[in-house]
């Protein structure tokens, strides 16, 4: 125990103690903890940590931290984060918010968020239905299903928020469950590191208005059949007996098959082939597999990290010299 | 009626400098005024220019002008607004003249630009000419040949002669009014640093310009006094002032500026200013839209710096939801409108009064913030620098008004000293032990201000209502009740810090005049014309909207008559309740330009006959 360090801290240095209002059930449950564990794991100080949040259920998250917070407007967390970013180099800063909040109201900022490159770290509680307002489809809100809104089906299409964020530009794109804490875990730990904008879809179970959603990959029985976990370490092996593997055309095109329908060498070579998360057009096939017949990807999707990020790039020259203001005010100089 | 070098012989003259938008108006005009500027002038700009940036070449609709009004020492004997003399670079430019222009100016064009094609393309014919011809105050000056002529010479490419003639202009001017050709040309070479490669034709053309007016003022010999300051004073316009202001107000906050922004006419010259200074200590971030933009400076101000945004009208729109979070957060921000015609994209580059109602009243809830005016480009610096003041004081967005009128315009500013200038600090302790994010200072009713980040100061803000203190989520009655009163109470108790409306007149005139804004310029000249005409008429100018000041109601009583004369449909007067007040009167115009005092003047005539005839 002696490389315990004495003033290390526990999950709880990083709760305050405001009673938690989300629904008994809820999936934000378990990333508020996952979260504090991680802040516990990586020894941030909390007053070097800023939470910003948009508007919805997962924005609530802020209030319950004891790290500096600020839960602003619908869609608009990543713009207030950018300023204090901008601002405040020196803070972890955090943006919590929903699929609703960020994809639909917020998208225009979400994009650019993404584009800029600082190192901000985004959280979206992909719960795919508006929980706040009660029940209506969200952005995410998979077609056909019945919500407040849509009483006959959703009848447009999804939006991918892992694949708008890469094409957008993000240089670290990650996705985890909100079942798999550990797993949830080691997501938030690497889109820490990240030098640059980090993008996390975490799915989750609205336990009210879309539950059930994500049953089939958070269920311990299903979800080897229906995840696969990317690691650069393996191949893309999956499925309750490691039987199965996801294999791309040369036009990245995924499929699924078991080893019962492969020779012996052709299964060898596949799950030999390790995924390669700093290819962002394999990155961009990974976030779309359909969940119909493909399993979905969950981990480090994507990663580029060679991108330059804007505080490399900073626009104003930093000094600690005060710069001659009367003679700017003179007009003798800068002109 | 005087002989246009006559004109530029006086120690006091306006001058209009007119042609199309493609003709360089607007950079002879801004050179010049410096010039003189540098030369020891007053000097007043009014920029007029359309919002296309390439309008169809020699259309009225494309006609840029610029309008100086300049004298020495002495005070201005009249208001400026009306050209003595008027530069025509095309027929278009003519055509567009007012009738009390047509009336009352000299009026000198280049006649080598009004040939058929270019009177086609302002839809006149040579009748129309022959008619100018033929008025006593119009002359003529073969300008573009005499400039094509001597540039050819030297073997410059017909574009490089074409871009230059506005140069040519400026050194002809610049010999009239005895600027000495070095000056010229060392401003012509910091101007055009990024240009270089049109550095020797523009250099050409200035000299051109010099001999030519040396050679039209040996004809008729006229002389220019020439008198210098040693103030340290020069040419600003409101733009560049607020610029200058926020990296000031920063200074004496010793914070670092935060200033994000989205383009939008007629506020981005504030952004390129600031970006182009990239000064040390302060960040200038473009944002991808006007809510980002407002919405990167709120966090920015979370973070401990100095926040601000420029914008207009309709950009101030789109920040309203966000000034809300500011109220409730209770951060300081400084935004400035720079207030243009609208509903809608109406005039971008014409100017306006009609943002007051959005400014005062244009948010969700209830939700007071602090307005000021800037009355004059050089007051944009001052305006700034108090609305920092009293954001920081009282934790609040404030909002400053300024117009195109003042962004475009420019004027004489006595450059003050920053070091003498007061600091800027928060009054309430910023202490932390028994920190409380919502404790309020009782002499300014507001929060302290702690960055994110500062060790033992750990809180959550947020939009939603909170109770007094611990800044805690509440939605209990008495929480909401409390807070908002205090949110109220804190803005209304600056009042005292922003000082009393000084009035100019007599406290009983019979007439008072209230104006605010970009206006101050022609309705006090219009007021001290009346004074002189024996009419008993006061002025008072208004620099805060919210709070109003603690001494307007009594001017307001005590004056026999008000007439409020703005630049919108009404809304200040509609704002101090004149509807329902029988001594109140309105006096409105929604032209897209200023006031012309003349036109002020003639009104408070009407306000007195209109008085008498009721009293008869």
């Amino acid at each position: 125990m002696s490389n315990v360090r004495m003033d290390a801290k526990g999950f709880r240095d990083y709760l305050n103690q405001e009673k938690v209002r989300w629904c008994p059930g809820c999936g934000n449950h378990g990333i508020l903890r996952t979260m504090t564990k991680a802040f516990a794991d990586l020894d941030l100080n909390p007053s070097k940590v800023a939470v910003i949040s948009g508007i919805g259920c997962s924005s609530r998250l802020p209030y319950y931290l004891n790290t500096y917070g600020f839960h602003t407007l619908h869609g608009r967390a990543p713009t207030v984060a950018t300023g204090l970013k901008l601002a405040r180099p020196d803070l972890s800063v955090w943006v919590v918010t929903g699929d609703g909040d960020c994809l639909a109201i917020g998208g225009n900022h979400f994009i650019h968020l993404a584009r800029r490159n600082l190192d901000i770290n985004v959280v979206i509680f992909n719960n795919a239905i508006y929980g706040l307002t009660k029940g209506q489809a969200s952005p995410t809100t998979a077609a056909h299903t019945i919500t407040k809104s849509t009483p006959y089906g959703v009848e447009e299409p999804t939006l991918n928020p892992l694949s708008l964020a890469i094409s957008a530009g993000a240089s670290f794109v990650a996705r985890t469950i909100d079942t798999h804490l550990d797993h949830m875990q080691e997501v938030f730990r690497a889109a820490y590191q990240h030098p640059g904008t980090s993008i996390i879809e975490v799915l989750v179970n609205c336990i009210i208005f879309n539950d059930g959603v994500y049953d089939d990959l958070e269920n311990q029985a299903t979800f080897p059949d229906t995840v696969i976990a990317l690691s650069s370490e393996r191949g893309l092996i999956f499925g309750k007996d490691s039987n199965r593997a996801l294999c791309f055309d040369p036009y990245l095109n995924a499929s699924a098959c078991t080893q019962a329908e492969c020779d012996p060498t052709e299964w060898q070579a596949m799950i030999q082939q390790h995924y390669d998360s700093s290819q962002k057009q394999w990155a961009l096939a990974m976030s779309t597999l359909d969940p119909e017949h493909l399993p979905t990807a969950i981990g480090v999707l994507y990663q580029n990290k060679n991108a330059v990020h804007s505080s490399h790039i900073n626009h104003q020259p930093q000094s600690e010299e005060p710069f001659d203001l009367q003679a700017l005010l003179n007009g003798q100089s800068k002109s | 009626m005087k002989h246009w070098l006559q004109v530029l012989a006086q120690k006091e003259f306006t001058l209009k400098l007119s042609g199309d938008s493609g003709d360089g108006i607007q950079l002879l005009g801004k050179l010049l005024a410096e010039l003189l500027a540098n030369q020891g002038w007053d000097i007043r700009t009014q920029a007029d220019f359309p919002a296309e940036i390439r309008a169809p070449r020699g259309s009225v609709r494309g006609v840029s002008s610029y309008l100086i009004h300049a004298h020495q020492h002495h005070a201005p004997t009249h208001s400026g607004d009306h050209p003595d003399l008027i530069l025509a670079i095309n027929p278009a430019a003519v055509r567009k003249l007012k009738n009390i222009e047509w009336e009352q100016s000299c009026i000198l064009y280049d006649e080598n630009s009004f040939d058929a094609k270019s009177l086609k393309r302002a839809e006149l014919d040579g009748n129309w000419l022959t008619a100018l011809n033929a008025r006593a105050n119009v002359d003529s000056l073969n300008l573009s040949e005499v400039h094509k002529t001597a540039l050819q010479k030297q073997g410059f490419l017909p574009k490089d002669i074409e871009r230059s003639r506005n140069l040519f202009v400026l050194g002809l001017l610049g010999y009239l009014l005895a600027i000495p050709i070095e000056q010229s040309e060392h401003l012509i070479q910091q101007r055009t640093i990024d240009k270089p490669e049109l550095l020797p034709a523009n250099l050409a053309a200035l000299q051109a310009g010099y001999s030519h007016g040396r050679m039209l003022q040996d004809k008729n010999p006229s002389q220019v006094s020439k008198e210098t300051q040693a103030e340290t004073q020069r040419l600003v316009n409101g733009n560049e002032a607020i610029a200058l202001a926020l990296l000031t107000a920063a200074r004496l906050a010793d914070r670092p500026l935060f200033y994000s922004s989205y383009p939008i006419t007629p506020a981005t010259d504030i952004l390129h200013e600031l970006a182009k200074l990239r000064c040390p200590s302060s960040h200038v971030h473009q944002a991808e839209d006007e809510i980002a933009a407002i919405g990167a400076a709120i966090g920015a101000a979370f973070g401990g710096h100095l926040a601000a945004c420029a914008t207009s009208g309709p950009g101030l729109s789109l920040k309203s939801e966000f000034l809300g979070l500011a109220v409730m957060a209770e951060l300081p921000l400084v935004i400035i409108d720079v207030q243009r015609a609208g509903p809608s994209t109406g005039m971008p580059t014409k100017t306006s009064q009609s943002d007051l109602n959005q400014a005062l009243f244009g948010r969700h809830g209830d939700s007071p913030l602090p307005v000021l005016a800037c009355s004059s480009p050089a007051d944009c610096f001052s305006t700034v620098i108090k609305a920092t003041r009293i954001a920081i004081d009282a934790m609040t967005p404030v909002i400053v008004l300024s117009d195109a009128t003042l962004a475009f315009g420019s004027e004489n500013w006595r450059v003050p000293r920053w070091s003498s200038l007061a600091k800027i600090n928060q009054h309430n302790s910023t202490a932390l032990t028994g920190f409380q994010p919502y404790a309020r200072d009782p002499s300014t009713g507001s929060r302290p201000w702690i960055a994110a980040g500062t060790e033992g100061g750990i809180h959550c803000l947020g939009g939603l209502e909170k109770e007094p203190i611990s800044g805690r989520v509440s939605s209990l009655p008495e929480d909401h009740r409390q807070m908002s009163h205090q949110r109220r109470q804190k803005i209304e108790h600056l009042s005292h810090l922003l000082g009393e409306d000084a009035l100019f007149g007599p406290l009983s005139a019979d007439l008072m005049i209230l104006s605010w804004g970009s206006t101050l310029h022609a309705v006090r000249s219009a007021v001290i014309e009346s004074q002189s005409q024996g009419y008993s008429v006061s002025h008072l100018h208004l620099q805060q909207l919210m709070p109003l000041a603690s001494n307007l109601g009594e001017f307001l009583h005590s004056a026999h008559k008000v007439l409020v004369a703005e630049l919108n449909d009404g809304q200040l007067y509609h704002y101090l309740g004149g509807d329902r007040l029988a001594h109140m009167a309105s006096y409105t115009e929604q032209t897209g330009l200023g006031f012309a005092s003349e036109s002020v003047v003639a009104e408070i005539k009407r306000q007195f006959a209109k008085e008498s005839s009721c009293q008869t």
